[in-house]
């Protein structure tokens, strides 16, 4: 992946997240392994309660509160984050790791500044004075492309519409030149056009800042545009991974054959009907035994209710992994004939 | 800024189809909401227009679609469709009747006619009810099939018809996923048999695999019953799947009316052009999602 330096800036082995509640364990992540390059940008897909929100969160610490059981590793730049404590780690947080959410109208505070709020997350990390930390933010809001950030950098949340409030999100996030942005539905609360907006700001940062960004979203047409790799969340599980343009036109799992089924398109002819996934996500509590998809794949066959299947790399392309027990070739032929 | 409203009469007529023709039509609907200044002694202090002079047919057993961004009055449009809400001024005649101003018994005779679906299946549902009596609540309303057994029969029959278990009759709404609370809502829209169905964001709330689900659905309910369907949506992709024409909406104004095929290919007003080339994914052709 990255030329000068092997070894990638994130790298999450065989992570598992769960969190005791009075109905049971909720296995909200349940062994995933992946890989963030530097400079690069990994799109994680998945539905509600596939367990991509979770495994962002638990990057920055942010899942220990609620009390969640964590094992695996999280080896950013080679350490461990598992291992620090919360003050090492806040050292890390919104410093070389930053993240921003999904709601921009809740994540800022409705009665600071916004411009304060922003020198807050620059003083955090930073030895500046109030005046240098206000330049620098009255740079940044300028960066992200807040029109006359001089005089907008005292104005308050609500003067600010949505768009503009994630533009502040992000310049929060920049702050201190993070080597890896964590974006969780950053768009999805936004109309169609500022979407186009924040996704085009987000690719010109990351060309001009040389960070990762890891953006996690229900929306492949997200992905499609914005991700060097893109990773398939199920039911806790990564089932597919691999580079952009591979997985959305040679996919190989079948859910992901029914994600890209189940979207109308824009172009192309009209289809009578979709082709939705039969049945429902299951519920993370008591998952399916074996390969956790099995109930609603029509190629399911007896065994792969026993058998988890790994995610393992495809012989001509190790690149791309795959967790599905059918046989290759039999994927092949079954994706070719569908298209 | 809204020079290219194609004419709503020289775009419905399909070539081979019969003349088709109008259920209901809006004209120049208004709805302005007053905003106030001050407390005790409250005064206007100007209005939010967010309708602003909107006129469209829709067509007996089309798919209408209205599309636009947030706050561009799409769901006001529809809530006046239905009388949900007063217009300021306008007018909206449903089979050539002014149902504009009507009132008492037969404004409830006409809703019957015109149902609504919405967005939310969380908060569209009642929780402290059962899945049968939300769906029975139109025929309590209307007073029909007022026998119990019978009434039970014909909510059964519904909630298969939309693809729930007629035998999860007695559960509650936080018992049912998503996708079916939103079959739930069209099986209480369905009861009365209503001519016009508007669906405000139906799948908007819901998983991608299980929106394909209900839009699957709502088509065939609208070519097995001889529904006419108008949906609310944002989302361009889902509009090109399901309607005959569409609407696109900006500032309270219709600024384009198209067939659907000519709206996607040749949009005329700069602001479609600009909504369509704003879908992600849907820019450049290495990144076209396929499949």
């Amino acid at each position: 992946m990255s030329t000068v330096d092997d070894s990638p800036l994130l790298r999450v082995e065989d992570l598992r997240v769960e969190f005791p509640t009075e109905d049971g364990v909720v296995k909200a992540v349940d062994g995933i392994t992946y890989e963030v390059g530097r400079g690069r940008t990994l799109g994680v897909v998945g539905e509600s309660g596939s367990g991509k929100t979770v495994t962002a969160m638990t990057i920055l610490g942010l899942t220990r509160a609620q009390g969640g059981r964590i094992t695996g590793r999280i080896l950013f730049e080679g350490r461990d984050l598992l291992s620090l404590d919360e003050g090492e780690l806040r050292k890390v947080r919104g410093n070389e790791i930053a993240m921003i959410f999904q709601d921009p109208s809740t994540a800022l505070h409705p009665l600071y500044k916004v411009g304060a709020q922003i020198v807050e997350a620059v003083r955090a990390h930073r030895d500046l004075s109030k005046a240098a930390a206000r330049k620098r933010t009255i740079e940044l809001l300028g960066l992200v492309g807040i029109p006359d950030p001089g005089n907008r950098v005292d104005d308050y949340p609500h003067e600010f519409s949505g768009g503009m409030r994630q533009r502040a999100m992000i310049a929060m996030a920049l702050a201190n030149e993070p080597k890896l942005l964590i974006a969780d539905e950053p768009t999805t609360a936004l109309d169609v056009t500022v979407q186009a907006q924040i996704l085009a700001l987000l690719e010109r940062l990351r060309g001009e800042l040389g960070m990762a960004v890891m953006i996690v979203t229900h929306d492949l047409g997200v992905v499609a545009e914005m991700a060097d790799e893109i990773a398939v969340m199920y039911a806790g599980r990564i089932v597919e991974a691999a580079a952009t343009e591979t997985l959305l036109n040679s996919p190989e799992h079948p859910y992901t054959w029914g994600l890209l089924r189940s979207i109308p398109k824009l172009d192309g002819p009209r289809v009578e009907r979709l082709e939705p996934i039969p049945g429902s996500p299951p519920s993370l509590i008591d998952p399916p035994s074996g390969c956790h998809f099995h109930p609603r794949c029509e190629y399911a066959q007896p065994d792969h209710a026993r058998i988890d299947p790994e995610l393992l790399p495809l012989p001509d392309d190790p690149a791309h992994k795959v967790a599905c027990l059918l046989e290759p070739k039999v994927r092949r032929k079954l994706w070719e004939e569908s298209v | 800024m809204l020079p290219s409203t194609r004419a709503t009469e020289d775009t419905a007529r399909g070539d081979e189809a019969p003349p088709a023709e109008t259920l209901m039509e809006v004209r120049d609907l208004e709805k302005h909401f007053p905003l106030t200044r001050g407390v005790v002694l409250a005064r206007r202090a100007g209005a939010v227009k967010a309708v602003d002079g909107v006129s469209f047919e829709v067509l007996r057993g089309e798919t209408l679609g209205i599309v636009g961004e947030t706050g561009c009055g799409k769901s006001t449009t529809a809530r006046l469709m239905v009388r949900l809400l007063e217009p300021t001024a306008g007018s909206v005649r449903f089979e050539g009747e002014d149902i504009t101003h009507l009132k008492g018994g037969r404004l409830k005779a006409v809703r019957r006619e015109l149902q609504m679906i919405f967005q939310d299946p969380y908060s569209s549902l009642n929780p402290r009810k059962t899945a049968g009596s939300i769906v029975a609540e139109p025929f309590a309303i209307h007073r029909l099939h007022t026998d119990r057994s019978e009434r039970r029969e014909q909510v059964k029959g519904l909630m298969d018809r939309v693809g729930l278990n007629p035998e999860h009759y007695n559960r509650y709404p936080h018992e049912f996923s998503g996708g079916q609370r939103q079959r739930i809502g069209v099986a209480r829209a369905l009861a009365l048999g209503p001519k016009l169905l508007i669906a405000d964001e139906p799948v908007s709330a819901l998983d991608v695999s299980i929106q394909a689900q209900v839009l699957n659905l709502l088509r065939e309910l609208q070519r097995d019953m001889g529904l006419t369907l108008v949906l609310i949506s944002h989302d361009l992709s889902v509009v090109r799947h399901m309607c005959d024409r569409v609407a696109v909406m900006y500032a309270g104004k219709i600024v384009e009316l198209a067939e659907n095929e000519a709206l996607y290919s040749e949009p005329s007003h700069p602001y479609t052009r600009e909504l369509l080339a704003a879908v992600p994914g849907a820019r450049s052709d290495r990144r076209t999602i396929t499949g």
